[in-house]
């Protein structure tokens, strides 16, 4: 996993995997990373084979991160069968979602 | 003159999982290489790889510290359908008969809507001598 700070916005990229194994420290190290001054995280998915509940739960904890700072994440790229689980658990809804 | 589908024995994989999240995985990788080996479509591998992730990371999250024993996830694929058997000795914990998405900013409380809206069969036995999660689903063009 890359983290790169630019301005206001954490971007986090080469995320592989994402599930119970690795959510908390993902979260851990991703709100670390966002310090006191950043309130945008944008998460580079094109890499991602695979997301669990777990994953969704550490996403949606950096989304509330975000929003109590007035900004938000963006997922980038998500592959169809991370795509799919994020429209089956209506987390398209609360993320944006962006596709080149 | 119309063909007979054929029919085989089914193939079954059995595996033990160390009663941790970090061993799962490996877990599910196994069965997704055992059931693309038996031709399951790209579609059938990754639904049944997350169900299984979520049924047995539900088994180890429900394990307190003296349940903490191996998994058993048996995979059974035939020519129809794929099914997956996930045993724990936990005191497991009540399945509900049909799972709804918990408020959007929860971080919790999705594996089972997940594992119910991917599979066609789901249910969970509980009993004193070990809980079983059975899971089935049908294989597309399955005869």
């Amino acid at each position: 996993m890359k983290m790169e700070i630019h301005g206001d916005t954490l971007k986090i990229s080469e995320v592989k995997e994402l599930g119970a194994a690795n959510a908390n420290a993902f979260r851990d190290v991703a709100r670390e990373a966002m310090g006191d001054e950043r309130k945008n995280v944008e998460i580079d998915l094109s890499r991602a084979t695979f997301i669990d509940s777990c994953g969704l739960g550490a996403l949606i904890a950096l989304h509330k991160t975000a929003c109590a700072r007035q900004g938000n994440v963006k997922l980038l790229n998500p592959p169809p069968p991370v795509q799919q689980i994020l429209e089956l658990t209506r987390m398209h809804r609360i993320f944006e979602i962006v596709k080149a | 003159m119309t063909e007979k589908p054929v029919r085989s024995s089914p193939a079954i994989l059995r595996l033990s999982v160390p009663c941790d999240l970090k061993q799962v995985r490996t877990v599910a990788q196994a069965t997704h290489d055992f059931l693309a080996g038996h031709g399951c479509t790209e579609q059938e591998l990754a639904d049944c790889e997350l169900t299984l992730v979520e049924g047995c990371n539900n088994a180890i999250e429900h394990a307190r510290t003296s349940e903490k024993t191996p998994i058993i996830v048996e995979v059974v694929c035939s020519n129809s359908e794929i099914e997956l058997r996930i045993t724990d000795n936990t005191s497991g914990f009540d399945w509900p008969e049909k799972a709804m998405l918990p408020k959007g900013e929860s971080e919790k409380g999705r594996g089972v809507f997940l594992i119910q809206s991917l599979v066609d069969y789901a249910n969970y036995f509980r009993s004193k001598s070990g809980n079983i999660l059975l899971l089935r689903k049908k294989r597309k063009g399955g005869v």
